[in-house]
């Protein structure tokens, strides 16, 4: 008789597939030679459960951190052959979606992100390749600690200890304490490490019209944050974790926290820059400037959503906006880009809107398209892929996103209150053999949100057997069997009987439900399959109107996890989704906030991982890999680990 | 007649009220929150609460009034005064925007990008689906006439049986599979003849004015040709039983007791009256054709109404389902009124009162 569920564990930890691509240590991670500096703002996607795929290859190819190899898809690598390279030409980019404009200050889509990474810049991004953060816009930052003082005083500096005082060294330029000091312990109040961000701007940078960037356009974007008319609600919280700013000269920008926070760098990777020339009424050089403004009124917060700019944009990128129609957004290289090195080989990118798929599908071969990466698994692994007239000009290849799919269980439901039928159903739903057939292994199994490649994923946690028999044992001894003869367990009066929500989908996520409708039979559970459309799916979603719902998150390497598992988003239209409420998780996640040690934030990660495990708040499925096609003229492809997956910057093209 | 008309025209106005007070209930019935789809990519971010997508959900619904009560919200939407907070003062505004509404012609704003007004893009869509529409008419007529002669005239003939069951087939095809079919066939994938995607080219930008229509030409073969075989069917029919009706007549009998040729009995005699039911269905067909573009739009990929219908839909973009939806009703009101009064003229017989 099993005695309740627990987080089964191995004491010596199998190395998961993918993994195995990783050297020993993920910090020990080479950087790339040549790889662009890649990175992104950071974010969390929901996404439908609809990125199964399947292939019978080997599920250690494409993407993952460190490991990023040019061409690794390409039918010619390997063989010898040097290709014919150009310097310029265009490629056709496929944008399912058109985003309404291109400021992501005020345009949260993930299409407004990657198209960005394109035609702006940002201070600082996470390396796609090593997955650690640099400087872009800011050469490089200084971080100092603040002490509170008793008598009310705040220095800032570097802080350490030095027996019954604490030591401030003034790190950053001008900074108000000349020298350092050393103050007795009795005398502070506080200590709050890593509040105050000193960044230093690269002095060659242009706007794409020509007007030098400086440390002005970082403070106004930073005042826009501030100004509640600006419809920056998306991320405001997040940027407002900085309450403070000041312009220490025109290369250098100082920020203050108000809290010791250990996810800021999100913040600032996902810190959006206008040109203040444009935006900032306050400015003499902008032709619309209006003297003694308030910039954080409504007037000018307005004048920020309603810019021309945000759809013609005008950034820092590589590459400059020249067309926005509702076929296309193009963009042309900018020549006084300040990094040519990683100012992208192509002279044109044109990203062609195609909202259906299976038009995209056909663009694709009728040479429209040279990068698409919606291909379905049955398209992937079917005929669509093997057409001759596809091969011809294309190749497929598959990315590792950090991605997980799930289905939730709406914990406020009588039925799902009971941890021992939520881990009755992990054991009556054999996710290994889904993985096998409809993905055709190229999928892994996760037991967790942490992102499985990073280090903040703990291995040694093993996914739910499927057990037909332990279920049952499950159900019967929490109460729940077949009192009266109709083939469903029930209790108190309640049948063990829900609907589970989710898109019409494809082809996998059909033949995943049926699996799962059929399997929970066995043991006395009767699911029923609601399929509605994404608007709908999302609204009942974020109204817990569901009892089970399929979905699927795309993850940063490292998210503050209060949006998936805090209690305060269990309420409301928050992102907790189960309504999973445990205090000493909240707990947890309130010390992770603070824990600026990554090693020790790694072993908070895994226990969360564990906690959450051990409820099954959600029935952790997989893996999959997002599967594209990608032109052979395309030369320099590299998969990478963290979303979109690819950087047009790398590619080359071919004669 | 005249005051007919003005007449059918002033019922057009609680015709229309009574259709925007339909689609408003039915779209605002349907599941779907277009809060929660604008918003969903405050799903993204970390290092926050909930509090912002909700902060961000309510300020959306409040720009739009998506929080008022329905009967507030379709009255702001027929209009005349602006009900918001920038409303008319008599419902509390401050002013600054008194007039707003169906009833002033304005069909609103779209959601996902508050700054473009839903008309303004509608008449770009149109631009690119009545052309499209129009063309579909007129290949539908030029083909379907010579058929329904044809099958009148030799009526039994093997040829009228096999058009008749051929055109039948076509009816019953499906638009959108008939499509995906000659993209197969004509496109890349097959015969290589046409491009399947789009109006234009690629490189269109480039192109010169003569290879740019050419190219706009090729594109619309598919396209038009979707639009357009159900019809053929519908109108070779009509043609064929208009003009056995009129072959049948004696006049016809004496034309060609004067010893006319068979040739100048149907193409100057008969042809002329046989052709009025179906040169009055012609009302009838174009804003079928335009209201039934959204397959063809999407699986070709053309930017016209259609497609703009579909992805709003999705998007729960309900200014832009009210205006599409008014805008096929509309069409389909003018052309039963104009099928009416195409009637009148072509057939001195009828006489509205």
């Amino acid at each position: 008789m099993l005695t309740g569920p627990a987080c089964p564990t191995k004491q010596v930890q199998p190395m998961p597939p993918l993994l195995r691509l990783l050297p020993d240590g993920f910090r020990s991670l080479p950087r790339v030679a040549g790889a662009a500096q890649i990175a992104r703002p950071a974010g969390v996607v929901l996404l439908l459960t609809a990125l199964l795929s399947a292939q019978g290859p080997d599920p250690m190819v494409g993407g993952g951190p460190g490991r990023v190899v040019p061409d690794e898809f390409h039918p010619e690598a390997g063989s010898g052959k040097v290709p014919e390279l150009i310097d310029g030409g265009r490629v056709l980019v496929h944008l399912k979606s058109m985003p309404r404009h291109f400021n992501y200050l005020t345009e949260n889509s993930s299409y407004t992100r990657r198209v960005s990474y394109e035609i702006h810049d940002y201070l600082c991004l996470r390396n796609w390749a090593t997955w650690e953060y640099e400087g872009r816009l800011a050469s490089h930052w200084d971080t100092e600690d603040t002490l509170a003082l008793a008598n009310g005083e705040s220095l800032y500096g570097r802080v350490t200890e030095d027996g019954d005082a604490w030591v401030v060294r003034p790190i950053s330029p001008k900074n108000p304490l000349t020298e350092e000091r050393r103050i007795p312990k009795k005398n502070v109040q506080t200590v709050k490490r890593g509040t105050v961000y000193t960044f230093h701007l690269r002095k060659n940078v242009k706007w794409h019209d020509g007007h030098p960037f400086d440390a002005n356009d970082v403070y106004f974007s930073w005042r826009c944050y501030w100004n509640p008319t600006v419809d920056c609600e998306a991320q405001r919280e997040q940027q407002q974790q900085i309450v403070d700013a000041e312009v220490i000269d025109d290369h250098t920008i100082r920020f203050f926290l108000a809290e010791q926070y250990s996810f800021i760098m999100v913040a600032f990777d996902g810190f959006q820059i206008v040109p203040a020339h444009h935006y900032d009424l306050s400015d003499p050089d902008n032709p619309a400037y209006v003297e003694g403004i308030d910039t954080l009124g409504e007037k000018q917060g307005r004048f920020v959503n309603d810019h021309p700019n945000n759809v013609r944009w005008l950034g820092l990128g590589p590459y400059r906006v020249t067309e926005v129609n509702e076929q296309y957004v193009e963009a042309v290289k900018f020549d006084d880009y300040y990094d040519q090195e990683n100012g992208g080989h192509v002279d044109t990118i044109r990203w062609r809107h195609i909202p259906d798929d299976d038009a995209a599908k056909t663009a694709l071969l009728n040479g429209e398209l040279d990068y698409f990466d919606r291909i379905r698994s049955e398209d992937y692994f079917g005929e669509y892929c093997q057409r001759p007239e596809f091969k011809a000009t294309h190749y497929k290849a598959h990315l590792w996103l950090p991605n997980m799919q799930y289905v939730a269980w709406n914990m406020r439901k009588p039925q799902f209150k009971d941890k021992d039928v939520r881990w009755a159903l992990a054991h009556a739903y054999d996710v290994d053999e889904i993985i096998d057939t409809v993905a055709q292994g190229l999928g892994v199994r996760v037991t967790g949100t942490p992102v499985y490649l990073s280090p903040f994923y703990d291995h040694s946690i093993e996914p739910v057997k499927f057990d037909l028999d332990a279920a049952r044992e499950l159900l019967d001894d929490a109460g729940w069997y077949d009192r009266d003869g109709d083939g469903i367990r029930d209790k108190n009066g309640i049948q063990l009987r829900f609907e589970y929500l989710m898109t019409p989908g494809n082809f996998a996520t059909k033949i995943q439900s049926q699996k799962m409708q059929e399997s929970f039979g066995h043991i006395g559970v009767k699911m029923d399959i609601i399929t509605r459309d994404w608007a709908a799916l999302l609204e009942k979603t974020k109204d817990k109107e569901f009892d089970a719902v399929g979905l699927a998150w795309i993850l940063d390497p490292e998210n503050d996890p209060v949006q998936l598992w805090h209690s305060i988003s269990a309420d409301g239209r928050g992102s907790n989704y189960p309504g999973y409420v445990n205090p000493k998780l909240d707990d947890l996640i309130g010390k992770m906030q603070k824990e600026l040690d990554e090693a020790k934030r790694v072993k908070m990660w895994h226990q969360l991982q564990r906690m959450i495990f051990d409820d099954q708040p959600y029935l952790f499925t997989y893996m999959v890999p997002r599967k594209v096609a990608v032109s052979k003229r395309i030369r320099n492809f590299r998969a990478y680990g963290i979303d979109p997956g690819y950087s047009i910057r790398d590619w080359t093209l071919t004669k | 007649m005249l005051q007919y008309v003005v007449r059918r025209l002033l019922w057009m106005i609680p015709t229309l009220i009574g259709v925007s007070l339909i689609v408003f209930s039915l779209i605002h019935l349907a599941p779907g929150d277009p809060a929660a789809v604008q918003s969903s990519g405050l799903l993204t971010g970390a290092g926050r609460s909930e509090g912002s997508a909700d902060q961000a959900t309510q300020k959306f619904r409040e720009r739009f009034l998506l929080d008022q009560p329905l009967w507030k919200q379709y009255l702001h939407y027929v209009g005349p005064f602006h009900l918001g907070k920038d409303g008319h003062p008599w419902f509390g505004g401050d002013g600054s925007d008194k007039w707003n509404g169906l009833l002033v012609g304005d069909f609103g704003n779209e959601f996902r990008r508050p700054t473009v007004e839903v008309a303004d893009e509608l008449v770009r869509r149109l631009e690119v689906t009545i052309p499209l529409a129009l063309l579909s008419v007129l290949i539908s007529y030029l083909v379907a006439i010579p058929i329904g002669i044809f099958s009148a005239v030799r009526r039994g003939h093997p040829l009228d049986l096999a058009s008749t069951v051929g055109l039948f087939v076509l009816y019953a095809v499906p638009s959108f599979w008939a499509g995906l079919m000659l993209q197969l066939a004509f496109g890349k994938s097959g015969l290589d003849w046409l491009p399947v995607i789009g109006l234009h080219d690629k490189d269109a930008a480039e192109m010169a004015t003569g290879a740019w229509l050419l190219d706009l030409l090729k594109h619309l073969v598919l396209p038009v040709f979707c639009y357009s075989y159900a019809s053929f069917a519908y109108l070779s029919r009509q043609m064929r039983s208009g003009m056995i009706d009129v072959i049948n007549q004696d006049y016809i009998r004496t034309a060609r007791a004067k010893g006319l040729s068979e040739k100048v009995v149907v193409l100057k005699h008969a042809l002329r009256n046989s052709m009025i039911p179906i040169l009055t269905l012609l009302a009838s067909i174009l804003p079928i054709l335009i209201g039934g573009s959204v397959i063809i739009e999407v699986v070709f990929d053309i930017p016209g109404m259609g497609k703009y219908a579909y992805e709003s839909l999705q998007l729960r973009e309900y200014n832009v389902i009210m205006a599409t939806t008014l805008i096929a009703s509309f069409m389909t009101i003018l052309g039963i009124l104009l099928s009416d009064v195409l009637y009148a003229l072509v057939d001195p017989r009828i006489r509205y009162d």
